[in-house]
């Protein structure tokens, strides 16, 4: 006799009622927000300002993602001045990388999801580095912008130094990023991540001194090849 | 958590810039965003910058507006140093000067200023908006000319989190050092992400369950406590500011002769003097960040 199996059903935003979606979204853009607002206060080396477009993007899907994403800095361009506003393409790109690789199963083991999360940095210093070179002539305030003018002065041009220092930065931040938005997706009720394959979080300071290790070989090899480009 | 917010806020007044409704504001401040990064005539940038704070001193917001310029003047003069000695400009490039081991370029002073003068105008423009605007009308008429009310109730409930969630940060954060935990740096802030933001989930639930009761979903006409009349003036204003954007804009587009790159020089002694303060402004931003770096 056959016996109906039960079929594990694909999760999807629509699940979540309207209602839900409205009231995450925005404590997602003020995380985001308020993130940026203390890595700026503590100059800390990085960008936090998207651990809420992470969450949503992998917990309601890539396109609520990148709603966050682009409100952050549309909002964001209102709180600390408008340099914030062509950054939303980068938040978007994030979003969507986020939010796809985890439904194409880059999230499911720790180590996919540590690339996946070294991919998202990729793609967003890709989508970066036009908009600091030619909109902001290679700065906007950040730490980073040190870095460029190091790279400058080892005889790299501007496309090539703003890219090796946004890198850098841009990658411990997804990282960090990404394993606190892990974090928080595991403190959030069950009904809504159900069905979303994610490793068990570990402690950060762990993954702090792996990407720190990275960040600071992939330095040294820049440096390198800087060094002799030069 | 105080001294990184940027103190730009409404600042109440009775103004004419006051008594504006916000849609026109908006569009004046969309319209030079848009020319500003069409354009990198230093003329055409430098007629907005004297427009934008000709309207800031009739907006009465010099203290606020003056605070906000201080913290955001020395990032912008950072362009200007990066820019001089590798100019985002197709080569060949006509060196100037010699800075120590730098060359300096005629078009990367030419790029530095004109991208200093952009950030510049468009900043003032956006200042005076936010500075002369209250948050709420700003929603109510973009909600009159069609933006969807979802998008409209996320906004707002976002600029009312944001302090809630800068307050929940602080309070973890004075929570762990009160503990002998860190109170800086990553390994203080990191963690205390995972708590303010389930914090901020319970709130989301009640407020999930609240919107449900009051029908959130449903369809039909949405009213609002604050209410935005256009008069005449507004539609003047409005109109003026669209002609003078797309008129600006097509003279931009059809006029080679407004790229001055490679038509205005510089001189030596100018250029030396240009790149030597904005470096000493850049190196001050250094030491500050990394002394901060280094504290955490």
């Amino acid at each position: 006799m056959a016996t109906a199996q039960p079929v594990a059903r694909k999760k999807s935003s629509s699940q979540i009622p309207l209602t839900y979606v409205v009231a995450l979204v925005p404590v997602a853009i003020a995380l985001n927000i308020v993130g940026g607002q203390i890595n700026t206060a503590l100059h800390l080396p990085t960008f936090l300002d998207m651990i809420g477009t992470g969450v949503v993007a992998i917990v309601l899907g890539p396109w609520w993602g990148a709603l966050v994403g682009a409100l952050t800095n549309l909002i964001g361009s209102f709180i600390s001045g408008p340099i914030n506003l062509p950054f939303a393409v980068c938040n978007i790109i994030g979003a969507l990388v986020w939010g796809y690789g985890v439904r194409w199963g880059w999230g499911k083991k720790y180590w996919s999801f540590f690339l996946l999360n070294m991919l998202v940095a990729f793609f967003v210093s890709l989508a970066a580095v036009p908009i600091y070179v030619f909109l902001f002539g290679g700065a906007t305030g950040h730490f980073a912008d040190m870095m460029t003018a190091a790279f400058l002065a080892m005889g790299q041009n501007l496309i090539v130094s703003v890219f090796s220092s946004n890198i850098l930065v841009s990658l411990a931040d997804k990282i960090l990023s990404g394993f606190v938005a892990l974090a928080i997706i595991e403190a959030l009720p069950a009904s809504m991540t159900q069905g979303i394959e994610l490793p068990k979080s570990t402690g950060l300071s762990r993954v702090l001194w792996i990407a720190g290790g990275i960040v600071l070989g992939l330095a040294i090899a820049l440096i390198v090849t800087a060094l002799q480009a030069g | 958590m105080r001294g990184a917010v940027l103190p730009i806020s409404m600042v109440p007044g009775n103004s004419v810039v006051h008594k504006i409704a916000p849609l026109p504001k908006l569009l004046w401040a969309v319209g030079v965003l848009i020319i500003s990064f069409s354009t990198r005539n230093p003329a055409i940038l430098g007629a907005m910058i004297v427009l934008g704070l000709f309207l800031a001193s009739i907006s009465n917001i010099w203290s606020s507006f003056l605070k906000v310029m201080g913290i955001l003047f020395p990032i912008m003069v950072i362009a200007i140093f990066l820019q001089s000695i590798a100019p985002a400009f197709p080569q060949p490039w006509t060196p100037i000067a010699q800075l120590g081991p730098f060359t300096i370029y005629q078009e990367g002073i030419y790029s530095g200023l004109t991208l200093f003068e952009r950030t510049f105008s468009m900043t003032i423009f956006a200042m005076v908006f936010i500075m002369t605007t209250h948050p709420s009308d700003l929603f109510v008429s973009l909600e009159k000319i069609g933006m969807p009310y979802v998008i409209n109730f996320i906004l707002t409930v976002t600029l009312q989190l944001i302090p809630i969630l800068q307050r929940e940060f602080a309070t973890v954060l004075s929570a762990q050092k009160s503990r002998g935990m860190k109170g800086t740096g990553f390994g203080a802030v990191l963690p205390s992400m995972v708590p303010v933001f389930v914090g901020a989930i319970e709130r989301v639930q009640q407020m999930s369950i609240s919107l449900e009761s009051r029908a959130f979903g449903s369809t039909g006409k949405k009213t609002s406590y604050r209410n935005v009349v256009m008069g005449v003036k507004d539609y003047v204003i409005m109109v003026v500011g669209l002609l003078a954007s797309a008129v600006t804009l097509y003279w931009i587009l059809v006029d080679k002769s407004l790229d001055w790159s490679r038509t205005m020089h510089f001189s030596p002694t100018l250029s030396v003097i240009l790149v030597i303060t904005a470096a000493l402004i850049f190196v001050t931003f250094i030491v500050i960040s990394v002394s901060k770096i280094i504290k955490t």
